[in-house]
């Protein structure tokens, strides 16, 4: 099953500045994301959860002490993306490229403050592009 | 199996750049919009005439998208323009110092008059004399609005609405829209300008030609706003596309942070 061989592939995150535009159709990236601090990150797909408001898509992610963490990466909705060429297949057959960063202080999913870092990704200005740790993590 | 895996890493590698080569966006329907009138090449015509209605109206039926007022409607005002009453001043600087942690459209609820365009998510107008109404469908969030042409009257108690309650008349070529019978937790914009139950919109379509429509909405709302304030919008169209499924509720895991 070449899908699910592509599926399984370690993803390249690559930190990218963007324009800081508030602009959402839904919520506001900068009220729930620090832009400003960006870094990268790498690992496997396990679910790409193609659904309004916001596509999701979750990773395996190995620290450096061995522990794999599942984290939630939130994008914009399908309707944004299925304008910019994305497909509910997407993640199997493309790379992308992403831009990282902190999440803001005070949240209230208290299980996410303790991890200090959330991931974001960009795939152009119209496209949507925003994580966090995935809500069922392991 | 880490062979295989470091080879497909390093071809990954390499393949990064291909990113750039994303489709660009309005592509992803191969179905032309009918009734749009077009440069030889089959571009829309943008300054063409605005087609008319059998009754001779101009048109303002079809897709159509506002750029660059999605956060700040107030953005190209003076200041001054916008007074914001005590209590006013005082919701919008909550809404601000808590990230909008309360922003109803984010909770996907309706995002009210005129936020509703304020979405970089297009929105159909669907003009219908025989009917004596004009639909507004908006993607985001999936709502709409109806505004009656049949000469009615504003009610004078409805029940407190989202979207409120609308009449519409012609002013010559401009579409006039009336709209009340809002509640308090309305924003009028994405930076979270607040409008209370008093709240009346006054929406001013105007098509100048098939690409370009000014709408002219005065904030009439004295318990927030100590005078009325009017923005005028660009409204774009956005042919060959259409509205797609928005169920708000199915994914929205993480509306807000404060």
């Amino acid at each position: 099953m070449k899908t699910t061989r592509l599926a399984t592939l370690a993803m390249f995150i690559v930190a990218l500045a963007f324009a800081a535009a508030p602009a959402f159709g839904h919520h506001t990236l900068v009220a729930i994301y620090d832009t400003s601090k960006p870094f990268t990150m790498t690992g496997t797909v396990t679910m790409f959860d193609w659904r309004n408001p916001h596509v999701w898509f979750f990773m395996d992610v190995k620290s450096a002490d061995g522990t794999v963490t599942n984290w939630g990466f939130e994008l914009n909705g399908v309707n944004v993306l299925r304008r910019a060429g994305w497909t509910r297949d997407s993640l199997y057959y493309r790379f992308f490229k992403t831009r990282t960063h902190e999440k803001r202080l005070g949240d209230d999913f208290p299980e996410m403050v303790q991890k200090s870092v959330e991931v974001g990704l960009v795939l152009g200005e119209d496209t949507g592009h925003q994580v966090r740790r995935s809500h069922r993590g392991r | 199996m880490e062979k295989i895996e470091s080879l497909i890493r390093m071809i990954a590698g390499t393949a990064l750049l291909l990113v750039f080569a994303l489709p660009s966006p309005a592509q992803w329907v191969n179905y032309k919009t009918p009734g749009i009138p077009r440069t030889p090449d089959g571009t829309p015509d943008l300054s063409a005439p605005a087609p008319r209605t059998a009754d001779g109206k101009p048109d303002i039926s079809g897709i159509w998208r506002v750029n660059g007022y999605q956060y700040n409607i107030g953005k190209d005002l003076k200041p001054g323009e916008i007074v914001m009453l005590p209590e006013a001043q005082a919701i919008y600087n909550e809404r601000r110092e808590t990230n909008s942690f309360d922003n109803p459209w984010a909770r996907c609820f309706p995002g009210g008059v005129p936020r509703a365009f304020l979405s970089p998510d297009p929105f159909k107008i669907l003009y219908m004399p025989v009917l004596k109404v004009t639909v507004i469908l908006f993607e985001a969030v999936q709502t709409w609005r109806q505004i009656f042409t049949d000469g009615r009257e504003l009610p004078r108690d409805p029940d407190p609405a989202y979207m409120g309650y609308s009449i519409g008349r012609w002013d010559g070529d401009t579409f006039v829209v009336e709209t009340a019978g809002f509640h308090e937790k309305n924003w009028i914009d994405s930076a979270g300008m607040p409008g209370s139950d008093a709240l009346h919109v006054t929406e001013r379509f105007h098509r100048k030609d098939f690409g370009h429509m000014e709408v002219a909405i005065t904030i009439n709302d004295p318990k927030s706003y100590a005078k009325p304030w009017t923005v005028t919008l660009p409204f774009t169209p956005y042919p060959d596309d259409e509205l797609v499924e928005y169920v708000c509720n199915e994914n929205n895991r993480y509306p807000t942070a404060k």
